[in-house]
């Protein structure tokens, strides 16, 4: 129980290499866990990111990489992002979109209506597919090269193949 | 769709979520007490409890049961006790991240009700602010102190001792007895010398030519004794007169002492002012600070700031308002109901009213907050507020009325050594207080029937302050009415009052009036006293000087039948043709005689 704990991660990163997951889901996964990483936290935008991570069938691994290491460098791209939202959500003819979003029901606890949010919402999209397409080619270009690789040491062969076990008791 | 959705994963948090709804039925009381207790606490700076409460998301209801807010100024007492707090809340507005209730009941209101425990805070947290009522009336209370000390001091001088009549009298009797002693021993002296001019002259008789030269000079001898006779005569005559005219200066001078003394003990002219203040003022500087607090603690609780900008700084970026949305406050009851008793000098009313668009934030919502209350039975009252958020300046409004209720005996005076015992009585009270920005205005007035008020004098010198009282006592008939008014002005920091009330200058017309009474029987007293000791003093005069008159007369017939037997001896030769011994004799008056 404990090991399988400490070696989640592990696990998780190797579970790119796996041939359980197509290089869609992969790439799919990053996509995801890039807006995931961009978006401020205690909004539901980045609720409803993290449960379609979750609940998607994409990689999880791979998003919650790219979440964190995303995330990590986020605050730098603030600024942009701050001025990105303010100039979409001050946009006068929006106004009242903006204004009928806002008073629905949950409408502020989505957080749109912060600068940040929607600059880094929008720059997490603009990324998005960028990174899919980038993240598809490497994972069909590398992944047969770092399998085998892996597969020539002890430890990469064992995570391997708890990995496919776990993945076989999945499927089973 | 399980080719996209992975529900392997999904399903369990579904079920987790469910599972959190029900936590969240549970917890969310136990949040809303702990909300209260610690919000409370920090607002009040007194323990607050709650003893129940049950909060339904599906519902949208809350309901909380028992809370007591402790009184941060009397720790053994709860300021409110709340029985029972119903509210109804908008589910949408739980949506939109706002706890807005349509409808909400409070009952079972009570104030001032005891605590077993005490209600102070381990750590003192920052209390309801507190107005220092002192100085709101310099100097009111020592003035009536000092009058009623200058009266005390005034009429416990024994003044007759000092009187310049008194000292007169005193010095006539030490003077007129020794002028008496004088004249005698000169008439004495007198007989001796004659008595020795006599025997010198029979000697010289008997040897005539020894004492011829003597019986030369006998007669100027004899002359020189007569005239000394005829001055001591003279002297004694003229005693009567200048008697009188000392009897003369002494009326004279007691006329003056009594006039010095009624001047000195005239009681300076009460000030009513001073009066109400040292009466009153203590009674309505309580009440009125804690007023104060409560308004300078609403204007904090409540503020009036108004959130104008359309970008709102965040830590992370700025949230934009945008046009159309409606500013809308987090936490707003829209009609709270209140239900409750309150006791009013011991006498319990039950009250019913509401409060209107209650909020944390007046400046965000768009109407007044209204408080209205009525109540009804043996103490009836009104109480109406209104704290309106909506403009530039903030403005507050109260007022109470309350016609009739009963008011419990009290000691009126703010010192110890004077004070008046207040008999319970019925009154009205009628309050207006506007808050405009930082501007206090206001009125109270308090109208009090039928008071019966009971002196209770504390001076040094216990006999004179047991005459006062009394004196008092007697001339305090029952006012059929008293009415006090107290005018607030200034800022609600710096607040100022002006109090007026019937209540000083009818008392100090009748304090004046008794004193004045007693002032003018203490002087009758003093000046009787003084007039028995001159009196007495006189009468004891008249007899010495009675006794010493008939003495000196009788001194002077000695030496006047010595003079005539010495015109014998000299052979009528003197004596003669100016003044003979026995109209010499006869000229002196009688004795007692002299001061008639």
């Amino acid at each position: 129980m404990f090991a399988e704990w400490l070696t989640r991660p592990l696990r998780a990163l190797l579970s790119v290499l796996s041939s359980n997951y197509s290089s869609r889901q992969v790439a799919a996964g990053a996509a995801l866990g890039v807006m995931l990483g961009f978006v401020p936290k205690a909004t539901l935008i980045a609720v409803v990111l993290g449960v379609l991570l979750c609940a998607l069938r994409v990689n999880r691994g791979m998003g919650l990489l790219m979440a964190a290491m995303v995330g990590s460098l986020a605050h730098f791209a603030d600024p942009w992002s701050h001025r990105l939202g303010l100039w979409l959500l001050t946009l006068s003819p929006m106004q009242s979109t903006y204004a009928a979003v806002y008073e629905a029901p949950l409408g502020p606890w989505w957080g749109f209506h912060n600068s940040v949010v929607v600059g880094s919402l929008l720059l997490g999209f603009y990324a998005a597919y960028p990174v899919y397409l980038v993240v598809k080619g490497l994972v069909d270009r590398f992944r047969p090269p770092a399998v085998r690789w892996a597969s020539r040491y002890r430890l990469g062969r064992l995570l391997l193949g708890i990995e496919l076990t776990a993945t076989l008791g999945e499927a089973v | 769709m399980s080719r996209f959705v992975r529900w392997s994963w999904v399903l369990p948090r579904l079920v987790l979520l469910v599972a959190l709804y029900f936590g969240i039925e549970y917890l969310a009381g136990l949040a809303i007490r702990l909300g209260i207790v610690h919000g409370g606490q920090a607002a009040v700076g007194a323990r607050v409890e709650v003893d129940r409460s049950v909060v339904s998301l599906r519902h949208a209801h809350a309901s909380i049961a028992g809370v007591r807010f402790a009184n941060p100024s009397k720790p053994m007492e709860n300021a409110v006790d709340v029985e029972r707090i119903e509210l109804d809340f908008e589910s949408g507005s739980l949506l939109r991240g706002q706890v807005v209730a349509s409808h909400g009941v409070v009952s079972g209101l009570k104030f001032g009700t005891p605590r077993t425990e005490s209600g102070e805070l381990p750590v003192a947290e920052p209390a309801a602010g507190s107005s220092d009522p002192l100085g709101w009336f310099p100097g009111g209370a020592d003035a009536a102190e000092a009058w009623l000390a200058d009266v005390g001091e005034k009429l416990s001088l024994d003044a007759a001792d000092q009187f310049a009549s008194v000292r007169l009298a005193q010095e006539m009797a030490d003077r007129w007895p020794a002028r008496y002693e004088d004249l005698r021993a000169r008439a004495k002296q007198l007989e001796v010398d004659a008595r020795q001019i006599r025997d010198d002259a029979k000697e010289a008789k008997r040897n005539p030519l020894r004492g011829a030269e003597f019986l030369a000079g006998l007669p100027a001898r004899a002359k020189g004794l007569e005239s000394r006779l005829r001055g001591l005569q003279a002297e004694l005559n003229g005693l009567p007169t200048e008697m009188q005219g000392d009897r003369g200066r002494l009326a004279e001078a007691r006329r003056q002492d009594e006039a010095l003394l009624r001047k000195r003990l005239q009681a300076n002219q009460l000030d009513s002012d001073s009066l109400t203040t040292y009466l009153v003022g203590e009674r309505v500087t309580g009440p009125l600070g804690e007023l104060m607090g409560w308004v300078q603690w609403l204007r904090e609780a409540y503020p009036s700031k108004k959130v104008d900008a359309r970008l709102v700084e965040r830590a992370r970026g700025v949230d934009v308002r945008f046009v159309g949305v409606t500013d809308r406050p987090d936490y707003l009851i829209r009609a709270l109901e209140l239900s409750g008793v309150a006791t009013i000098s011991g006498v319990p009313s039950d009250f019913a009213g509401t409060i209107t668009d209650l909020t944390t934030e007046p400046g965000l919502h768009g109407a007044p907050t209204r408080l209205a209350i009525k109540a009804s039975g043996p103490t009836p009252f009104e109480v109406r507020a209104i704290l309106d958020r909506t403009t530039d300046v903030a403005r507050d409004e109260f007022l109470v009325d309350c016609p009739s209720f009963a008011t419990p005996a009290a000691t009126l005076g703010a010192g110890e050594k004077f004070r008046f015992a207040m008999a319970p009585s019925r009154g009205s009270l009628s309050l207006s207080l506007v808050v405009e920005g930082d501007e206090l205005s206001g009125e109270l007035q308090v109208i009090q029937d039928n008071v019966s008020l009971t002196p209770q004098v504390q001076l040094a010198g216990g006999e004179f302050g047991e005459r006062l009282r009394k004196a008092i006592a007697e001339s305090m008939a029952d006012l059929p009415q008293a009415a006090t008014r107290v005018t607030l002005g200034g800022t609600v920091k710096r607040p100022t009052v002006k109090l007026w009330s019937t209540l000083g200058p009818a008392v100090a017309e009748s304090m004046q009036r008794s004193v004045n009474r007693l002032v003018e029987g203490e002087a009758e007293r003093v000046a009787a006293g003084a007039r028995a000791k001159i009196d007495e003093k006189v009468a004891a005069l008249d007899a010495k000087l009675a006794e010493a008159t008939a003495g000196a007369t009788a001194e002077l017939a000695a030496p006047r039948d010595l003079i005539g037997q010495l015109a014998g001896l000299g052979g009528g030769g003197f004596g003669s043709g100016s003044l003979s011994f026995e109209r010499l004799g006869t000229s002196i008056p009688k004795g007692g005689s002299l001061f008639k």
